[in-house]
């Protein structure tokens, strides 16, 4: 390996490393995959990180609590809402504040709308590394009603700072439940067309059927959590093994796969969609009335004590790690980003395939470099 | 509160955890602390690979899942800490193990042969807090440049927040009072 240079193959040697990314339409983000290959067949992948790091964990050690929100909706600009839950709901476990009911709805109903925007994205994104130029513009397009809804709330389409600690930042506007059911038919429709162009699409389904299948073992043993772990088929969802927030109050099914090959990990993003839709029905039609926002202590210092909240974030299982010492800031955040660990995966996942292949595992995972790299 | 998955294998409770760590992991030389979210274990560097290697075998309870690696730097004990958290795959129940070494020369052995994710959590912190991974089958940095290490240390030197209340006292156009009124997080923060 000591002897390839990159980017040109060696005479003496039987491989030739290529640089894939960092700037690269299929990384999603910067992060460069170095490839050994052997003509077109992967011997070894190295992926290095850090292109997007901002420092997020330090920079939240200056902030308070209030303030907190702001910067963790950085690191997974994609699902911030979800990012933004899993903060809070570890900060009010420290702080041991209570959420009113529907504080909890509105949380539930905006995470679960971005959830839904995160996988129309990866569908775009994936059907684009597959070759199709169709995909992408039919995910902007169902993405596109969600974030018109969320600019109606929260007054922003991607960064919200909306979640906060006691509930939400401000209520909904009074036509939520009427815009919000106005767009569930067209999103439903929409996710319809995008089964229409790609599940059984027989160029798709040739090229991502049996690629790179996974065993539930394997995929544990390299850390691979969320939707990418359930398509081995373990039904292994936050939300229904340790639910957090009022999930346990609706119904929904955890979609399962059976192989763990690309179009399983595909397919169950877009069956969590319907199952997010569900819920969301379900949360609007018992969204109560009262206080969006609960009773918060005036004196916003960290308590003397630490607090880990693990939440089911679109791309896999996030956890949160604050440690309070009584100051006005944290002495410690840790984000445990799914992403960071998805990117480590590689390493292991694309030995032996082809690089063409190499981009669609890679699109399979659903990976924010901006998570990865915080 | 613990469920299980598919049905395949019976979910551990805490308290199941517990009874687990003590016989397997005191004997070890570990402490066993309960009464926090998680059981804990708070153990001397040199028992640490030994004990992940004893979660990484255990087949019941069950743990598959290293979820991270976060340093943590208490500059008034000139110390640093490895807090590990593990949870089950087929559960959601998990044990924590932690590490106190001195901050001017923490060393701690790589426990990257029983858990393959270590490898990037334990670049991840080295990066961050200066550790070093004894063993580590590739200790480079990950996220940091070279001059930048240790950045999430306390005495990291960085350019100091701005005082809000002396910012907001020396602003002409808005009265101090007003500013308290309007956000009162300010005065008592």
């Amino acid at each position: 390996m000591a002897e390839a240079t990159s980017g040109r193959s060696d005479q003496n040697a039987e491989f030739m490393e290529i640089n894939m990314g960092p700037q690269h339409p299929s990384t999603h983000g910067v992060c460069r995959l170095e490839l050994a290959v052997d003509g077109e067949v992967v011997l070894s992948c190295r992926p290095e990180i850090g292109y997007l790091h901002r420092g997020v964990e330090k920079i939240a050690e200056n902030l308070t609590v209030i303030q907190l929100p702001v910067i963790t909706d950085r690191a997974d600009y994609l699902s911030a809402l979800n990012t933004e839950l899993g903060v809070v709901l570890a900060a009010e476990q420290l702080y041991e504040v209570a959420v009113p009911e529907r504080g909890e709805y509105i949380r539930v109903i905006m995470a679960e709308l971005n959830r839904i925007a995160n996988h129309m994205m990866f569908y775009g994104a994936l059907g684009t590394d597959a070759g199709f130029s169709s995909p992408f513009i039919f995910g902007w397009w169902n993405r596109e009603i969600i974030h018109d809804v969320f600019e109606e709330v929260t007054g922003a389409r991607m960064l919200h700072n909306y979640i906060a600690l006691g509930g939400v930042k401000q209520d909904v506007p009074p036509n939520f439940k009427d815009s919000v059911k106005k767009i569930l038919p067209r999103l439903a429709d929409g996710l319809d067309r995008c089964h229409g162009l790609l599940t059984d699409n027989e160029i798709f389904v040739a090229r991502t059927k049996g690629l790179n299948p996974l065993t539930p073992e394997e995929a544990l043993r390299l850390g691979i959590t969320g939707p990418s772990l359930r398509a081995t088929g373990l039904a292994r969802d936050l939300r229904r093994l340790a639910p957090y927030s009022i999930y346990d109050r609706f119904e929904f099914e955890v979609p399962v796969g059976t192989v763990g090959d690309v179009h399983d990990r595909y397919m169950m993003r877009l069956l969590e969609m319907r199952e997010s839709l569900r819920i969301i029905e379900q949360a609007l039609e018992g969204m109560p009335d009262g206080e969006y926002r609960g009773e918060i202590p005036r004196r916003l210092r960290y308590p003397v004590g630490e607090a880990y909240s693990r939440t089911e974030s679109p791309r896999g299982e996030l956890g949160i790690y604050i440690v309070g010492n009584g100051q006005n800031t944290a002495h410690r955040v840790k984000i445990r980003a799914p992403a960071f660990v998805h990117v480590s995966a590689m390493e292991e996942l694309l030995k032996g395939t082809y690089i063409a292949d190499a981009v669609l595992i890679f699109a399979s995972m659903d990976i924010v470099l901006g998570e990865a790299d915080r | 509160m613990a469920q299980e998955v598919a049905g395949s294998r019976p979910a551990p409770t805490k308290e199941s955890i517990a009874n687990w760590a003590r016989a397997t992991l005191e004997p070890l030389g570990g402490t066993v602390v309960v009464d926090r979210q998680f059981v804990e274990v708070e153990l001397t560097a040199e028992k640490l690979r030994a004990a992940a290697h004893e979660i990484s075998k255990s087949d019941d309870p069950e743990f598959s899942l290293l979820y991270d690696i976060s340093g943590l730097h208490w500059p008034d004990d000139g110390e640093l800490e490895a807090v590990y958290h593990f949870f089950g795959g087929w559960h959601a129940e998990g044990i924590t193990l932690r590490v106190r070494v001195p901050d001017d020369r923490p060393l701690i052995p790589t426990i990257s042969e029983d858990w393959p994710t270590a490898n990037w959590h334990e670049r991840e912190a080295m990066d961050l807090f200066l550790f070093e991974f004894e063993g580590h089958p590739y200790p480079e940095p990950l996220l940091l440049e070279k001059d930048m290490q240790g950045a999430l240390l306390k005495h990291y030197p960085q350019r100091e927040a701005p005082d809000m209340v002396e910012r907001f006292k020396q602003r002409g156009d808005v009265p101090f009072e007003i500013w308290k009124a309007v956000r009162p997080e300010i005065e008592n923060g």
